[in-house]
């Protein structure tokens, strides 16, 4: 008979090694509950700590102050929402003075304006003169402003009449504003 | 009998695998404990702290946005906001001030030296508040009595008057011309204090705004203008 077998010495180790796997479950059970108390704890401490009243405290305090400032910032906002629109006004806005000033600005001597009308981007002018040149020095004016493009986009001349009884030359001229 | 013996079998297993584990139980109850422990308050918790962190950042911007609006709303004059509102307002008046409209057509002309006749508003609908344009405005016809040159001038001085308005029609004829001014205005949006939020100083470009604005034109609205006068005025309004 072999002296290896002895069931009673095997049966020990077995126990032995069962006890240890179980001492071991239980110190893993215990770690894991002592673990998750103190990660528990510690957050608690951190929420607490993090929610301290001090900062609701300083909140209120610059509400209160912020109060007595209203007014100005009322005003203050009213001037940055004035400014913005009164700004984007300026730049959209046509300026009708600066055209019709222009034109007149090109009418040679001896030239009367009779009529000026000016809607949307047209503009038709009808002008009287004793003489073709300053007629004619008129048209040029205007055909270089056109080429130019200066205010000019398009000019139409829409009719040239010579009255004989005063010698007057009367004009009428259209023209599309760019 | 079949059904008996597997029932038999089953206790008997049960019974062995109690016997053999029965020491497993509580620590393995345990750590199944620990572990819903973990997941429903300890990883509830974990997230809250973040929550908590990020508002407290949150917080913390919002008090310094604070503190820094306390700072430039002291330092602020109250004579210079008030001139500055003045004429931001004077410029884009709130609603249609026709006071003001009146006022500025009086003083260009009579600065410019050409006689008034004939003139009517298109007011538009008075139960609306016509808001929903970018620019609203409304429309005045007007009758001078003056040259080309004479009410081009009077163009170039409303122009350069307040509050802002456009010529969007101009008619000449012989010593009587028409024109249509469109005289802005703009609502107030609803002002809400969102104190977390930084507020804007007037800017470098709103200051020269401001300043050429200030050189415009600004007629006088005297706080009597609608009392009835006893005297003929010179002001062909009133």
């Amino acid at each position: 008979m072999s002296s290896d077998i002895n069931l009673l010495i095997k049966t020990d180790v077995k126990l032995l090694k069962q006890q240890k796997r179980l001492k071991i479950f239980r110190i893993i059970a215990v770690g894991f509950l002592v673990l998750v108390l103190l990660v528990s704890t510690s957050i608690y401490l951190l929420n607490r700590r993090l929610s301290s009243s001090s900062i609701k405290k300083d909140q209120d305090s610059l509400l209160n102050q912020m109060l007595t400032v209203r007014k100005r910032q009322a005003k203050l906002t009213t001037i940055n929402n004035r400014i913005n629109n009164a700004s984007d006004l300026l730049k959209k806005r046509v300026d009708t003075h600066k055209i019709v000033n222009t034109l007149l600005g090109k009418m040679p001597d001896g030239i009367s304006v009779d009529s000026l009308e000016f809607a949307g981007k047209t503009i038709s002018i009808k002008i009287s003169s004793d003489s073709l040149r300053s007629v004619d020095e008129l048209i040029n004016n205007l055909i270089g402003m056109g080429r130019k493009k200066e205010i000019i986009n398009a000019l139409t001349l829409d009719s040239l009449d010579v009255t004989e009884a005063t010698g007057k030359y009367l004009v009428s001229i259209k023209a599309s504003l760019i | 009998m079949n059904n008996i013996t597997h029932e038999n079998i089953s206790a008997n297993t049960l019974r062995f695998l109690y016997s053999r584990y029965k020491d497993f139980i509580v620590p393995f109850f345990v750590i199944l404990a620990v572990f819903m422990l973990f997941v429903k308050v300890v990883v509830p918790q974990i997230q809250d702290l973040f929550n908590e962190y990020k508002e407290q950042e949150e917080t913390g911007q919002t008090l310094s946005n604070m503190q820094n609006n306390l700072n430039l709303l002291r330092s602020i004059n109250d004579s210079t906001l008030d001139s500055q509102l003045a004429i931001v307002s004077a410029a884009l008046p709130i609603d249609k001030d026709f006071s003001s409209v009146l006022h500025a057509i009086s003083s260009a002309s009579s600065l410019v030296g050409v006689s008034l006749g004939n003139f009517s508003f298109s007011v538009g609908s008075l139960s609306k508040i016509e808001d929903n344009s970018k620019f609203p405005s409304f429309s005045l016809n007007l009758t001078l009595n003056g040259s080309v040159y004479k009410v081009n001038d009077f163009i170039g001085k409303i122009k350069q008057t307040l509050p802002l308005s456009e010529v969007t029609k101009v008619s000449v004829q012989e010593n009587s011309s028409t024109i249509a001014i469109d005289f802005y205005y703009k609502p107030l949006p609803r002002l809400k204090y969102d104190d977390s939020l930084l507020i804007n100083p007037i800017s470098a470009k709103g200051l020269s705004l401001i300043n050429e604005l200030s050189t415009f034109n600004i007629p006088e609205v005297p706080s009597s203008d609608l009392a009835p006068s006893a005297t003929p005025s010179s002001n062909p309004f009133f």
